[in-house]
């Protein structure tokens, strides 16, 4: 029996010892970590293709047994209602008649709110064609005395709006109306863009840009209101300054020497004005924005853009389109970091810092690198 | 004569915990039987769990993570898991996963490699209690767990752990079908969810400019019922095929999707079947694998696992 507990407490000396081990080698260093960028980067091009462009389904997060909707354009109706004196039942063919006429070509960069820093990747570059809504809205009589906002729904029930001042108070020249839109980088726009229509709002992030688009309403209420609004996000939507680097990318290993940085800055309040580098905590220094002829010369698709057309009234670089910037250094062996800033030209300036992911502002982003 | 029948019913239940604990990789899903005093249950088994989508919190199927098809979620982990018979009636249990977590987005690739949280406790055979020791065909026991975070860093994308200790009270019972060699168990448990880091700890981590951690704000876990089914047979006694359901369901259905950085849901709720297979090279040793699938889920990732095993049944004392 001495013997049995003998054994019994030798062995549970040893399982004590073990988990102890375990315990010391966990704090000396048996954990490691890393983030890797997937590329070095990459210089995007000026428009995205529709195959790498993003998608995001703002309503997935928030409206329960959300599904895409998939819509026959022969059945698709949009519906304007609400303080109106001739409510609309719009087709398919309506839109495609109207474009025929009227085609509005507009390149905007479609960025999601949620783009940022910390997850990237959720924005792209595209022409997209349709009319302007105030087309039918004058079809429909709008009652201006009392209509405050117009509040457009999905047919997934997602919901978003603009204030009636949008489209008939003073005209900023270099801001296109809402449009109706139906195709995208000149192709019918794929089920998850928004087939067969979606608004496309110039300056507004993603979730101002309904998708499948079904009813426009006409209201007095002049309250916020969406699903991205009740999800806290700022009501305006408007994309607020912002910057980025897509080469080389955070934590990629790049070659001692001079290396060329590459990126985008966009802001929905106007055109972008500067875009600064600091490098290894430097003074920021004023990057070089690509030429409107350089971009241009990319696609022959922007050559028909309203900008394009219109040098005049939108000049370069365009409101609600990134605007692509190089940048070259010389970096000696070690780490180092690259802070970007981007002003626009109405005096916003990306900030130091900013926490709230609801406000759609983004901080000055910090790229670390390493030469190697 | 008789004596021959009750060492014979005996060898048939030790073949049962046998077969009882390789149908699943960890202790805490249907685990019925009390090892036997001084007899201990040893396996180190090698996990590969690979994702090319996700169920979002209201039950939908979508990719992994947005704008990246294929797969991008690997959990390529090793644990090492041990039972030990204290008496016929009380063993202890402790476990340690090597955790290697790898996870991608549209542009980056995140990986940690750490020890994840151990878990220790003890299995209570009940029987005795309840009067039904004449029941040698029948097992019944309560498993209670504590999942304890060893020393890895909480605040990691991903994270090797969900960095706070766990509580956990299983009940399971099972039946041999002796003479015939098989089994089958089921069980049901209910796992608390505290707010104790334990030995975890975060780093610093810079809002936008750290891309490899984020905020160490500390999550509210929603506790869980736990359940499992499995049983199996031995074929010649060389061959062992099981069947197995277990799931994990969170009292409160999420409402927040999971971080495709970091996939660890403050709630889920999952269902995985599958099946496993084993052999027996040598007597007392087993290898052993099993596949699960994730048919089912809330907020968690859709899986497929496998898992690679060796086990050794020693005698101590």
């Amino acid at each position: 029996m001495q013997a049995y507990d003998e054994s019994r407490r030798h062995f549970l000396r040893l399982a004590g010892g073990a988990v102890v081990g375990f315990m010391i080698v966990q704090g000396t260093g048996c954990e490691s970590n890393s983030v890797e960028p997937l590329t070095t980067g990459a210089d995007v091009p000026f428009l995205t293709p529709i195959s790498s462009f993003y998608y995001k389904n703002g309503a997935e997060g928030s409206i329960a047994r959300w599904t895409m909707p998939v819509i026959d354009s022969g059945a698709w109706r949009l519906t304007i209602d609400g303080l109106v004196q001739t409510p609309l039942s719009i087709t398919y063919q309506d839109i495609l008649d109207e474009e025929s006429r009227s085609a509005v070509k507009l390149l905007k960069t479609m960025r999601c709110v949620i783009d940022s820093n910390e997850v990237q990747g959720l924005i792209g570059t595209a022409v997209w064609t349709g009319v302007p809504l105030r087309i039918f809205l004058d079809r429909a009589g709008i009652q201006t005395a009392q209509a405050k906002r117009l509040r457009f729904y999905g047919a997934d029930t997602f919901g978003n709006n603009i204030q009636i001042g949008r489209i008939y108070g003073t005209p900023t020249p270099d801001l296109v109306d809402p449009l109706l839109v139906t195709h995208m980088n000149g192709s019918p726009l794929p089920a998850q863009h928004g087939f067969p229509v979606r608004l496309i709002l110039h300056e507004g992030y993603g979730y101002k840009n309904v998708k499948w688009l079904s009813r426009v309403e006409v209201t007095a209420n002049d309250l916020p209101f969406g699903t991205y609004q009740d999800e806290g996000f700022v009501d305006d939507g408007v994309m607020r300054v912002n910057s980025r680097m897509t080469n080389p990318l955070t934590n990629a290993q790049v070659a001692v020497g001079t290396i060329k940085c590459v990126g985008f800055a966009v802001s929905g309040a106007s055109g972008i004005g500067t875009v600064e580098i600091s490098v290894d905590g430097g003074p920021f220094t004023p990057v070089v924005i690509r030429s409107q002829d350089t971009v241009m010369s990319t696609d022959s698709q922007l050559a028909s853009t309203i900008q394009a057309l219109n040098p005049a009234q939108f000049p370069y670089p365009f409101r609600g389109v990134w605007a692509q910037w190089e940048f070259s250094t010389t970096l000696t062996a070690g780490p180092h970091t690259i802070g970007i800033r981007a002003t626009d030209q109405a005096g916003n300036v990306q900030p130091d810092s900013d926490d709230d992911i609801s406000d759609g502002i983004n901080a000055i982003p910090t790229v670390h690198i390493t030469a190697v | 004569m008789q004596m021959f029948a009750q060492r014979s019913v005996r060898r048939a239940l030790l073949a049962v915990t046998t077969l009882a604990a390789l149908a699943v990789h960890s202790a805490m899903h249907a685990q019925s039987w009390p090892q036997e005093s001084g007899r201990a249950y040893i396996k180190l088994s090698y996990g590969s769990s690979t994702a090319s989508q996700q169920y979002t919190f209201d039950g939908r199927e979508k990719d992994y993570a947005d704008n990246v098809s294929g797969n991008s979620f690997f959990d390529r982990s090793i644990y090492a898991y041990g039972e030990l018979g204290l008496t016929n009636n009380v063993t202890l249990l402790a476990g340690l996963p090597y955790k290697r977590v790898i996870v991608r987005d549209a542009a980056y690739r995140y990986q940690t490699y750490a020890f994840g949280s151990a878990q220790v406790g003890a299995r209570i055979g009940l029987k005795p209690f309840l009067g039904l020791d004449d029941a040698p065909l029948d097992a019944l026991a309560a498993n209670v767990m504590l999942t304890i975070p060893t020393g890895y860093t909480r605040n990691y994308l991903p994270s090797a752990g969900a960095g706070q200790v766990d509580g956990e009270l299983y009940l399971g019972y099972g039946r041999s079908f002796y003479p015939i060699d098989a089994y089958a168990q089921v069980g049901i448990g209910y796992r608390y969810r505290s707010t104790i880091y334990a030995f975890s700890h975060a780093v610093p981590c810079q809002d936008g400019v750290s891309k490899d951690c984020f905020a160490d704000t500390q999550p509210e876990y929603g506790d869980e019922f736990t359940f499992g089914l499995d049983g199996g047979y031995t074929f010649k006694k060389i061959v062992f095929a099981g069947l197995m359901l277990r799931g994990d369901w969170a009292l409160k259905a999420p409402t927040v999707g999971f971080s495709v950085a970091n996939p660890i849901p403050t709630r889920q709720r999952f269902i995985k079947a599958g099946g496993s297979i084993a052999v027996f090279p040598f007597d007392g040793i087993s290898v052993n694998a099993q596949l699960l699938f994730t048919p089912y889920g809330l907020n968690t990732v859709k899986s497929v696992d496998l898992f690679l095993g060796i086990d050794y049944r020693p005698k101590f004392f």
